[in-house]
């Protein structure tokens, strides 16, 4: 019940927020994020219900992932919105959001790929923090594709619907860089946390596996623009520019992760 | 009771009109005290902007009484009386309350949704209770004014996108910008439109400003009143790395920046966006400089246009509006309905009272009770019964007073006593 409430407040948040950007009703915007918080909770009691049926966190199937997975994104909605008070962001995540959750729901039935033998400790360090620093990577490439939209009004000069319910270039680069930061540092402790359960699963770190090869990648790629931006310093143009670059990355890991974890 | 109005405004009266009528504030004790000894007007309050002068008054005759307020105004103004009445406009019952309403939200303003005239309606509610014209109307009036302006500007975009050239500058760059405390300013320019512009900044809070002028001294006297600093005419162009607005506004002939200097100053200020706002006819600032990366350039034209859309988008928002103003209308005109149902339960009371008085007199009197003690205690008890009885009738009253219904003697009662069918 709780998987179809979820997605029932996630598609009344986004309907809310399509008519604030129509209508600019400042009670739409207190709506949209009431369901966003009642999502988030609905997904979080789901989250819980499948670890007591299970008796272990439920990282261990399609559905938990990607569960976990709707669950931050709105988290990282709801924490944005509180410091920074852009609705607007919730435009490009609660669609996300829906597509998540009933991937998970539909994944439902499908087994288990982790040994529950092989998890510990570490592998529920690694998993949530992995996905919690996904989540905030996604959030700073809807920012970017939001600063590129938004640049495009002004240097046109288009004051229209975008134009106003649009953050300002300022605050979408800053809303960037605070994604990026968190996304960075918490997909590092999912990658080293990760690389420890390898070792205690395994008894080796197999550097050839290609869910590591591309994860190191994708590593790489952020660890190059959040270092690049804090040494020589990026414009916001650039910086909104390498989110979806890294952002590619982090699909290409999934997508190779699924195919051959899965195959 | 009903509230009328008599006043003009800049759509009724020219501007020459509505200075002689102004009331300055030392003239508004004498013009309450003499409106408010006219026996038939109850409660009065008086509005008196640059723009409009108005007098609200509490009456039962409208008709009579807002010609008395007229003869009191064209005195005082030395206007004749008949020459007076063009200019004027007369609102009664309902229309006067919602134009107060519409007034104080801004969408009677010469600049739809200004904001400035909430105060000053709040100041004239203040001035009428300091000058004995408040009574209960006026007080209800005026918590429902500000409730529902409050609403209109909360819930509406009606104070948003601006409507004058160099105030949009200022939101344009907080488009861009975010917030401005971090930000530097360059003016280019002394005159009306950079003092303005420069104003606009300082109010929306920027971090700082930099002044030029081909006079220094003026650039220095600009500075000086917006709290920023005045850089030589023929040094200005290496503080453009430390700017992120330019706003120019200069009798140049030729461009005074171009982009090779926007191209430089871009590499020190590792390409963080620049936002240049050109006001000046022939223009000051290189319109290539907007093909530039993270450099946005608007011209007067852009800024008009961004004002006409403003200015479209803030009469759509006056129809948003105009559902906030009647819902206040509507809840004001609940109250005063029940206001009427007060002197039929003061009457219900005495009438209560004079009954129980004469009830225990009869009593003392016929059982021979002298003692003090003893009628108290029983006039205690006939009390509390009484107020016991009365009490769910009279509830049921006020808060049903509002509902305009007609109900049969019966069903009133089964309402007021909250009677249950007996089987």
């Amino acid at each position: 019940m709780f998987f179809d409430l979820t997605i029932l407040c996630a598609v009344l948040a986004l309907l809310h927020v399509t008519l604030y950007i129509f209508m600019g009703h400042q009670r739409l915007v207190i709506i949209t994020n009431t369901f966003a918080v009642l999502g988030l909770v609905f997904a979080s009691i789901q989250f819980i219900d499948l670890w007591k049926d299970r008796h272990m966190l439920p990282f261990g199937s399609l559905s938990g992932l990607f569960l976990f997975l709707s669950l931050a994104l709105l988290l990282v909605y709801v924490l944005m919105y509180v410091k920074y008070k852009r609705v607007s962001l919730g435009l490009f995540i609660f669609p996300l959001t829906v597509l998540f959750i009933m991937i998970s729901r539909l994944a439902g039935g499908m087994p288990e790929y982790v040994n529950p033998n092989a998890a510990s400790f570490w592998l529920y360090i690694h998993l949530p923090f992995t996905i919690i620093g996904t989540a905030f990577f996604m959030v700073s490439t809807v920012c970017g594709i939001m600063y590129f939209i938004q640049e495009r009004q002004l240097k046109n000069k288009k004051f229209g619907i975008i134009f106003r319910s649009f953050p300002p270039l300022d605050t979408i680069d800053k809303l960037i860089n605070t994604t990026l930061y968190i996304g960075f540092y918490t997909f590092t402790i999912g990658l080293l946390s990760g690389l420890v359960w390898m070792m205690y699963a395994n008894g080796v770190i197999n550097i050839y596996s290609p869910k590591l090869v591309f994860a190191i990648i994708t590593w790489i790629i952020y660890s190059g623009i959040t270092f690049y931006k804090q040494l020589k310093g990026l414009s916001p143009k650039h910086t909104a520019l390498s989110t979806i670059i890294g952002f590619i990355s982090v699909l290409i890991t999934y997508v190779g992760v699924a195919f051959f974890v899965m195959g | 009771m009903q509230l009328a109005v008599l006043g003009l405004n800049h759509n009724t009266a020219p501007v020459g009109v509505r200075e002689t009528l102004a009331v300055d504030g030392s003239e508004l004790a004498e013009i309450y005290s003499e409106i408010m000894n006219n026996d038939r007007i109850y409660e009065a309050m008086i509005i008196s902007t640059c723009n409009r002068v108005e007098y609200y008054i509490v009456t039962d005759d409208f008709l009579c009484n807002i010609e008395s307020v007229l003869e009191i105004v064209s005195e005082h103004c030395k206007m004749d009386r008949s020459e007076l009445r063009k200019y004027t406009y007369i609102h009664c019952g309902e229309d006067s309350v919602r134009h107060i309403f519409r007034v104080a939200s801004g969408l009677d303003s010469l600049v739809m949704g200004e904001p400035q005239i909430f105060g000053q309606v709040k100041d004239s509610f203040e001035n009428c209770r300091l000058y004995g014209g408040a009574g209960t109307f006026m007080k209800k009036l005026e918590e429902y004014t500000i409730k529902t302006t409050k609403k209109v500007r909360t819930y509406t975009g009606i104070g948003e996108n601006p409507v004058s050239v160099s105030y949009a500058a200022v939101e344009l760059a907080s488009k861009i910008f975010g917030s401005l405390s971090d930000k530097h300013a360059l003016i280019i320019g002394a005159g009306e439109m950079c003092e303005l512009a420069s104003k606009h900044l300082v109010t929306a809070g920027i971090g700082g400003i930099t002044v030029t002028n081909r006079t220094f001294e003026k650039a220095q006297k600009l500075a000086s009143e917006v709290g920023g600093s005045a850089v030589d005419f023929s040094s200005f162009k290496a503080c453009l790395a430390d700017s992120d607005i330019v706003i120019s506004s200069t009798g140049a002939t030729d461009l005074l920046v171009t982009a090779a200097d926007v191209k430089e100053a871009m590499v020190v200020r590792k390409r963080r966006p620049m936002f240049f706002i050109d006001i000046a006819v022939p223009r000051d600032i290189d319109p290539k400089i907007d093909e530039l990366e993270n450099a946005y350039v608007y011209s007067i034209d852009d800024l008009k246009a961004v004002v006409d859309a403003n200015r479209k988008q803030r009469e759509k928002e006056a129809v948003k509006a105009m559902e906030y103003i009647e819902d206040g209308l509507t809840a004001f005109y609940d109250w005063l309905e029940s206001m009427k149902i007060i002197p039929v339960i003061k009457s219900l009371r005495q009438q209560f009272e004079d009954k129980k008085e004469e009830e225990l007199k009869r009593f003392s009197s016929k059982f021979k009770i002298e003692d003090k003690n003893e009628l108290a205690k029983i006039e205690y008890l006939v009390s509390a019964y009484m107020n016991k009885v009365l009490h769910t009738p009279l509830k049921n009253l006020k808060n049903a007073s509002a509902v305009k219904g007609k109900y049969s003697l019966d069903e009133a009662l089964k309402i007021l006593f909250e009677l249950e069918d007996v089987k």
